[in-house]
């Protein structure tokens, strides 16, 4: 299975990645090579028929059996504010949204890292 | 004479320090560092932190593991020492609580030394694959100790350790096992505790076991195992006494033989050492029996499909928002991209872009899909095979030895292929076990014994008596 650079892209893009170029070209040979084993899984099914002969084992006792949730939340050892990057007013700050301007429902003094965003008036 | 936590730290630190030190640990306990005390991660040099309460439990002369040093990988979350993952995205993350078997541990009165190093995110077969530099293997300090849980396996064959805790998601306990020479056991999925384990593939991971002995991996299995109610997958099933298992020997166990574990291309010397193994096992009273596994050449496909895709999962979370390492952006979504292409390394990428690529429209049958019903296949074959009389099959944990630092990190297929024979127990759920065999050129090799799901028992009279009979 041949998996070009654009595909790489999106792919990336898709995992919320950011690649450099090199990068790009290096998985999408990786992943091909890869994916070219994993097409095994479907040579067998094509050669034997998708699962025919599959029967589930039966599932561990216990498992999965939602009961409510008896457990009331650990509290924490430590407080939010040693492991949270940016902790403000008990909200996680964060860089707003692309194209989320000015006025939009955000409070510009809680607008930390966030890039100035251009004024979509005019 | 029974030794403190600070000494066994003390020791551990002097050795780690020096020429022959390996990066076992990335961090170290230290009961006289004060609450606020933090430490320094580095490949050489292992951090400190603790706490006024130690790391040992409070009533720590009473418990089954009472003043036994014990390391934890650094995939379960403690809430007194830092938990990396092996990764840069977690570099000096405090975890807010303690994993279920952490708390188990110091209530059984182990004293935990401290945090092992690992693959990243448990993505990896030799530890090469940490932000924090790789550890090196007890027996041959340029090769690898295998992984992705390296540290654990090699600071128990240091012995700067009597054991330690693991995460076994395709072998990362059983193949570092083998290739350092100890034992690493595996137990079936939902027998113990996953919360606290940081997930990379939630439906293959579970904790695992190290010990210089079976004794000593069974020990501790003892103390971790069982129900949990903050693990949704934790089975409601009694935990027998593993231990009273070590001495019942194999007579009229039926031990099942893989003709697929043995192929032709397999290394002539570990074959010669797996079938003396199995002649040993026969003389001790066990019956041997051919038996096939046709499923088995899908085991590597299926996984290298299913666990990426898993992991792209479970590994979104890193995005620099709640905790770990932020990195500044644009906007949220440029700190994304940016926050994960800077704290992760190249392997959990190729596995996120992997598991990304066959969940995505268009491939998910080809690829996702058609890797579940493999699975199926897979479970069906095994079922298949223990419903007909055979009690554990008895297999190489790794087609070779552990192989030279370096040796393998151009080609990640080739890496991949070191799980041949561990992924098939993590896809059924069922447990296995290494145990040291023998060796080829002075370098040890392990020996697998897999049993049906619960089977734990039947599996440790196996294992217990080929170390005795080795």
């Amino acid at each position: 299975m041949s998996v070009d650079r654009e595909e790489v892209r999106r792919i990336a893009d898709l995992a919320k990645l950011e690649l450099a170029d090199d990068e790009v070209g290096r998985l999408a040979d990786e992943m091909s090579r890869i994916l070219d084993h994993a097409q095994r899984l479907q040579e067998v099914e094509e050669a034997t028929g998708a699962g025919a002969d599959a029967v589930d084992g039966d599932p561990p006792p216990g498992a999965l059996r939602w009961e409510g949730n008896p457990m009331d939340p650990d509290p924490l050892v430590h407080p939010l504010h040693t492991v949270a990057p940016d902790l403000r007013d008990g909200f996680f700050a964060v860089p707003r949204p692309p194209g989320v301007v000015d006025g939009e429902g955000d409070d510009p003094s809680s607008d930390g890292e966030a890039a100035d965003t251009s004024s979509e008036g005019g | 004479m029974s030794r403190s936590l600070a000494d066994h730290v003390a020791r551990i630190r002097q050795a780690e320090s020096g020429p022959e030190g390996l990066n076992a640990f990335l961090s170290l306990a230290d009961p006289t560092v004060d609450a606020d005390g933090t430490g320094s991660l580095g490949a050489h040099d292992p951090g400190t932190v603790g706490g006024a309460h130690g790391t040992g439990g409070s009533n720590a002369g009473d418990g089954p593991l009472a003043g036994v040093p014990v390391a934890v990988k650094d995939n379960l979350a403690t809430a007194e020492l830092p938990t990396t993952c092996g990764s840069r995205i977690l570099e000096g993350y405090r975890s807010p609580y303690d994993a279920t078997v952490v708390r188990r541990l110091r209530d059984a009165g182990a004293l935990i030394v401290g945090k092992t190093n690992m693959d990243e995110f448990a993505m990896g077969s030799s530890t090469e694959n940490s932000a924090f530099g790789p550890t090196l293997n007890p027996r041959d300090p340029s090769r690898v100790p295998g992984g992705s849980s390296g540290g654990s396996a090699a600071a128990v064959a240091a012995g700067y350790v009597e054991m330690a805790l693991g995460s076994d998601t395709g072998g990362s306990v059983r193949q570092p096992a083998a290739l350092c020479g100890v034992v690493g056991l595996k137990p079936t999925y939902g027998r113990v505790s996953r919360y606290g384990l940081v997930a990379f593939a939630s439906s293959l991971d579970q904790v695992g076991t190290f010990g210089r002995t079976v004794a000593d991996a069974v020990r501790l299995l003892e103390v971790v195992a069982g129900h949990d109610p903050r693990d949704a997958t934790s089975a409601e099933v009694p935990v027998p006494r593993f231990t009273e298992a070590l001495d019942l020997g194999v007579e009229g166990l039926v031990v099942g033989v893989p003709r697929e574990y043995f192929p032709d291309s397999l290394d002539p010397e570990i074959r010669d050492i797996t079938r003396k193994a199995l002649e040993r096992l026969e003389a001790a009273g066990a019956t041997l029996r051919d038996v096939a596994l046709p499923s088995t050449e899908l085991a590597i496909p299926c996984y290298y499909v299913l666990a990426p895709a898993e992991a792209s999962s479970n590994l979104s979370r890193y995005d620099g928002v709640r905790y770990g390492v932020r990195q500044a952006g644009e906007d949220i979504e440029d700190m994304y991209r940016r926050t994960r292409a800077d704290g992760f390394g190249a392997e959990v990428k190729r596995r996120i872009m992997l598991g990304t690529y066959a969940l995505s429209a268009g491939y998910y049958d080809q690829y996702y899909g058609a890797a579940q019903r493999a699975r199926r296949r897979i479970r069906t074959d095994l079922n298949r095979v223990f419903s007909g009389g055979v009690d554990v099959l008895f297999t190489p944990t790794t087609p070779g030895p552990a192989f030279r630092l370096g040796e393998r990190v151009a080609d990640p297929m080739q890496m991949y292929l070191s799980d041949v024979f561990t992924v098939t127990a993590n896809l059924a759920g069922v447990p296995a076990v290494s145990v040291p065999i023998g060796e080829v050129d002075g370098l040890p090799v392990g020996g697998q014994i897999v049993a049906p799901r619960w089977a734990e028992e039947t599996m440790i009279r196996v294992a217990s008596t080929l170390e005795k009979v080795s």
